[in-house]
């Protein structure tokens, strides 16, 4: 009787289906060397192929979803780095922001192998992938490589790896400035590279941490040749312990020829509480 | 209407242009909660104003999103509805998914819901057009506010700090509403009073 009462219960009001996240985000877990040298790391990425419509979410989901989580499983004395994300979109749904990768995309990861052997390199992943519905999904990837004196690309793999890893933010120079903490809002000013300053300058700012700002579609921002400034609201659930901005400053500007041109760059700025009241 | 009622009139209508203002951009913790009148499932208005004097908890709900999932199937939701209810809490589930989109109820289905869930809400509130949820800035469900008897609201954000879709986190979670209720009861102050709200984008009318 219990048990019939614990079924009712668990059946949605709704009548949802049951999906699962998986029939419609697929990961793979790719290596750029098919034969590794014991203590030369490597890259290896999680390639997601997303089908349209839905999207999966970045490393700071935004006002709502979930991050994709990657728990490597290696072999004794091996390591991973932290994982590293391209550039998301920005999606805009009334009134909320979310950072998202929708098609495909690649998350890096470099990997340092120990002592000589077959290994295999597993993740655990943890995400959701939504559309006008989100879908939770779980997957255990994991491939298995040997050996060798002399690292073996795996060709198709690499050259991938290394278009994504060409253009991550990483690989992109640092801005440098400084952002105040004021009581409702943050305000930083960086120096823009001058060749990627133009006409109808546009600014995004993507946020590393939750917590820190608010997301929104649109930042507020004066030029003043490449110096930009930059106001930013306070999140609602602003985390008194934060020590920095981090994020990626994103802008459009119409540089020489007549079409805007999408720049980003990193910003990583100590966060210093304003010196007013 | 004399000049003095004019004068009286035009205070008033700046000082509503001002409360109007100050809402505009959703609750503050620390300030007075925005006030509304909804629809229950029963049908009776329901107004925040009526339970001044008693802590309120405000649960945005979508049941079919699977955060929201996570905190029924486990019976976590359901047992923080129960234990805040014991405590003299009043309790209001607010559904604000749009006609056509998850999670929308009518009347009668959120009647069986509150019977099927063995929910302890006090009643869910209707606002398919999502008026309510804007104005509270609601993004996610779950979505939790906590106001005290003055009607100042004194949480916003998650059910708890464990924003995955896992029936297991319940177990090891910190949960952010009982925790707000339990040291505003005995007086304290809140020691988490906002915290990131986590789960489904609350399914609003475009």
């Amino acid at each position: 009787m219990l048990a019939v009462a614990a079924l009712l219960c668990s059946l949605p009001a709704t009548g949802l289906r049951v999906e699962n996240g998986i029939d419609y985000s697929r990961p793979e877990l790719i290596s750029e060397v098919s034969r590794y040298v014991p203590g030369k790391s490597f890259l290896v990425g999680i390639h997601f192929t997303i089908k349209p419509g839905w999207h999966v979410y970045w490393r700071n989901p935004g006002d709502s979803g979930q991050e994709i989580l990657v728990t490597w499983k290696l072999p004794p004395g091996w390591t991973a780095s932290g994982l590293m994300w391209p550039k998301p979109s920005v999606l805009t749904d009334t009134g909320l922001t979310m950072y998202v990768y929708g098609k495909e995309v690649t998350l890096l990861a470099r990997i340092t192998p120990a002592k000589s052997g077959t290994a295999r390199i597993a993740a655990h992943l943890d995400w959701l992938v939504c559309k006008d519905i989100c879908l939770p999904a779980k997957k255990d990837l994991a491939i298995t490589l040997p050996s060798a004196s002399h690292p073996t690309a795996n060709p198709r793999n690499a050259l991938l790896l290394a278009k994504v890893a060409a253009s991550l933010p990483a690989a992109k120079l640092v801005l440098q400035g400084q952002a105040v903490l004021g009581r409702k809002e943050i305000t930083f000013e960086v120096a823009l590279p001058p060749k990627e300053v133009g006409k109808d300058m546009r600014f995004k700012f993507l946020p590393y941490d939750m917590g820190v700002v608010r997301n929104q579609p649109r930042a507020e921002a004066t030029c003043t040749q490449n110096l930009v400034a930059l106001r930013l609201p306070k999140s609602e659930y602003f985390n008194s312990g934060a020590k920095k901005l981090r994020g990626l400053l994103v802008w459009e500007s119409e540089v020489e020829t007549r079409r805007a041109i999408s720049f980003f760059h990193e910003i990583d700025l100590v966060l210093k509480p304003s010196l007013g009241k | 209407m004399n000049i003095r009622n004019v004068a009286i009139a035009t205070v008033a209508s700046v000082a509503l242009v001002f409360a109007a203002g100050f809402r505009f951009g959703g609750a503050t913790v620390g300030e007075l909660a925005p006030t509304f009148s909804l629809p229950s499932n029963t049908g009776k208005t329901v107004s925040l104003d009526s339970y001044r004097g008693k802590y309120v908890v405000l649960e945005w709900t979508n049941q079919g999103c699977p955060y929201v999932r996570k905190h029924y199937d486990s019976g976590n939701m359901q047992a923080t509805q129960k234990w805040a209810k014991d405590h003299g809490a009043i309790w209001l589930t607010i559904d604000s998914s749009a006609p056509g989109k998850q999670g929308y109820m009518t009347a009668d289905q959120a009647t069986e819901l509150l019977k099927s869930a063995h929910m302890s809400s006090d009643a869910i509130l209707l606002d398919p057009d999502g008026t309510i949820g804007h104005r509270y800035e609601a993004k996610t469900t779950p979505h939790m506010f906590v106001i005290d008897p003055k009607g100042i609201l004194i949480y916003d954000g998650g059910i708890d700090n464990k924003p995955t879709t896992d029936l297991d986190d319940v177990k090891t979670a910190t949960n952010y509403v009982k925790a707000a209720l339990t040291e505003a009861m005995a007086g304290k102050p809140v020691t988490t009073p906002t915290s990131r709200p986590y789960g489904c984008s609350v399914k609003y009318k475009n």
